[in-house]
């Protein structure tokens, strides 16, 4: 069996992962990058995981070589989709600067795992154009949800990203789509981060129509963890509390930690918005109010009046303040 | 005398001069595992397992259904590719197969990959070149890991025969012990050790042996002694208990093994007190 570099996941700290996993009670694994299809032991390490029964998710570009592409369909092509899927992040081809060669591999992905794989879409600029996604769902046979994010703020780093007074005008455009994703049936799972006051109910009323009751409006810690085996709540906050997961027994410490750090950030404003502070659906936990890198990156332009913890960690991030 | 296991390459003429002897039967073909583990029953001796021993790697071992129900102790330079061993992962767990690997890196790292599947595995442990922190840290998981996985020997011998008022040997895992197993070749020489009888150093014959014992094998069996004679580095060391000088290596430097099995020792220990903290079970009773 091949070693894998120092810098890369290597195959003791999977095996360690997979058993911290287990022993937590765990039955699922997302494997996220960089690109994880990058690594030299990428269709190894799935193997094994589903090995130990775990169900595995990818998050992809979909870029990759075609020695990569043919082991995928070699190894992993008589895997059942409910075992193995793809989230694959999806860009207009026309609103990106994305080399042809680029698109021709995502689509070669697509043609030979579109039954595996989950379109996925960030919206990191208000004026997206999502008709393109439509058409590559229905040609590549791909699952009918798409993972929807909003591009967050990586609070110390200069990432392009949706700012809370952008998030309205995002939604519309999401709605304008509304006749595509009900022809196509395609319905979508908005991830973490979009705040509920910013949808009007008939667009709640669409989204439910057309998603069931998945609906959320939550932020709360993703567990990241990183090759050399750090752990932190997700990666707009990976600068915040980065801790080892040597340090902990099992996943319930680490989501305990993080969903504490969640809370001190938010002790110091509820919600995105001034409004949030009296919501109703922010009381009884329907909405978070819009993420924690947020309400963090709002904090960077402020006084240095906050808790310590708090303070240090945006110091850390080297915030031009 | 205590009748020894006898490790014998398959002669079928060798094998059925004996009665109602254990034995461990070495082939070097796969194709003959099944007709060599129905020899030794079909003799009238016991059977211990067949030595596979393996010039290719697992995943190039063609393994087969009709091999279930017989032990398999097979010895391989390699684990293999692992998206080869995947697919023949149902197969492997359903027989009754023990993976011998030696101590390199690579295979310091399969042998956890394999006993995290369900596969038992045994690393040889030889003087020299070896790996001492990758080699703790194996043992660390084979004790200590928290989700299941197969057994890794030595460390699960060693951990289960371990009792910290007593010298442990554990040269069993590889049947090589002097007081347990004689290695024959088909004329019935006894070699004391598996690698001694690959290179023809035999002691005699075994009827011989077996008439009056040669002061060789008490020589052998407390060679361990011969480290508090002289200047050994073994006899101060904090791991003897465990390793009695067996890898006292050449050069004399013993800090890699000196730290491994001091660690193991702490290991077992801790896991001795473990135990008794959590005294035993009772029988639940009204």
């Amino acid at each position: 069996m091949n070693s894998s570099p120092d810098q890369i996941l290597s195959w003791e700290n999977l095996i360690y992962l997979a058993d911290f996993m287990a022993a937590s009670g765990e039955r699922a694994i997302s494997l996220l990058g960089g690109e994880p299809t990058l690594h030299p032991l990428f269709v190894d390490f799935v193997l094994y995981l589903l090995q130990r029964e775990f169900r595995v998710n990818v998050f992809t570009n979909g870029i990759m070589s075609s020695h990569r592409l043919l082991e995928l369909k070699e190894h992993l092509g008589a895997v059942p989709n409910e075992r193995l899927s793809f989230v694959c992040n999806l860009n207009n081809p026309e609103q990106t600067d994305a080399p042809a060669w680029q698109q021709k591999s995502v689509e070669e992905f697509l043609g030979a795992m579109g039954p595996w794989t989950q379109p996925g879409f960030n919206i990191y600029r208000v004026d997206f154009d999502l008709e393109f996604l439509f058409d590559l769902v229905n040609r590549y046979g791909m699952k009918r949800r798409l993972r929807l994010g909003l591009a967050h703020p990586v609070p110390g780093a200069e990432t392009a990203y949706i700012k809370p007074s952008e998030i309205g005008l995002a939604i519309e455009r999401l709605y304008s789509y509304r006749q595509l994703f009900e022809g196509f049936q395609l319905d979508f799972v908005p991830d973490c981060g979009f705040p509920l006051c910013k949808f009007s109910n008939e667009q709640l009323g669409w989204l439910y129509r057309i998603g069931g009751v998945e609906m959320r409006f939550k932020c709360s810690p993703a567990i990241d963890i990183t090759p050399d085996m750090n752990v932190y709540a997700c990666f707009p906050l990976s600068n915040i509390n980065r801790r080892s997961i040597f340090e902990f027994d099992n996943m319930r410490q680490v989501v305990d930690i993080f969903a504490e750090t969640h809370r001190k950030i938010r002790a110091e404003a509820k919600g995105i918005y001034p409004e949030c502070d009296d919501c109703a659906q922010m009381n009884n936990g329907t909405c978070s109010g819009g993420g924690a890198c947020q309400l963090l990156n709002i904090f960077k332009n402020e006084a240095s009046v906050r808790l310590p913890e708090i303070e240090s960690e945006l110091k850390n991030t080297c915030l031009p303040v | 005398m205590s009748l020894r296991t006898l490790v014998c390459p398959y002669e079928p003429e060798l094998i059925n001069g004996f009665h109602e002897r254990e034995i461990a039967v070495r082939v070097d073909s796969p194709s003959l595992v099944r007709e060599a583990g129905n020899a030794v029953r079909n003799s009238g001796n016991r059977l211990l397992c067949v030595i596979l021993d393996s010039a290719q790697p697992v995943d190039a071992v063609p393994f087969e259904d009709g091999w279930s129900g017989i032990p398999i102790l097979l010895t391989a330079p390699a684990a293999g590719e692992f998206r080869s061993i995947v697919h023949k992962l149902p197969l492997l767990r359903s027989l009754n197969l023990k993976i011998y690997l030696s101590s390199t890196n690579e295979n310091i790292r399969d042998a956890r990959i394999l006993s995290s599947l369900g596969l038992s595995c045994a690393l040889r442990i030889e003087p020299g070149a070896v790996d001492w922190e990758a080699l703790s840290d194996l043992m660390t998981y084979a004790l200590c890991g928290r989700a299941p996985h197969a057994p890794i020997d030595p460390f699960d011998y060693i951990s289960r025969n371990y009792d910290s008022k007593v010298h442990l040997k554990w040269g069993a895992v590889y049947l090589d012990d002097p007081e347990k197993y004689f290695h024959l070749d088909k004329e019935k020489n006894v070699a004391l050790s598996c690698k001694e009888a690959v290179a023809g150093q035999f002691i005699g014959c075994l009827d011989d042996i077996e008439r009056a014992e040669p002061e060789e094998i008490a020589r052998r069996t407390d060679a361990w002694s011969r480290n508090f004679t002289g200047f050994s580095p073994c006899a101060t060391c904090e791991g003897f208990k465990l390793c009695m000088g067996s890898l006292r290596p050449e050069d004399e430097i013993t800090e890699g093994c000196t730290a491994f099995f001091s660690e193991t020792l702490e290991t077992l220990e801790a896991l001795y007190a473990q135990e008794q903290r959590a005294g035993k079970d009772h029988v639940w009773r009204l």
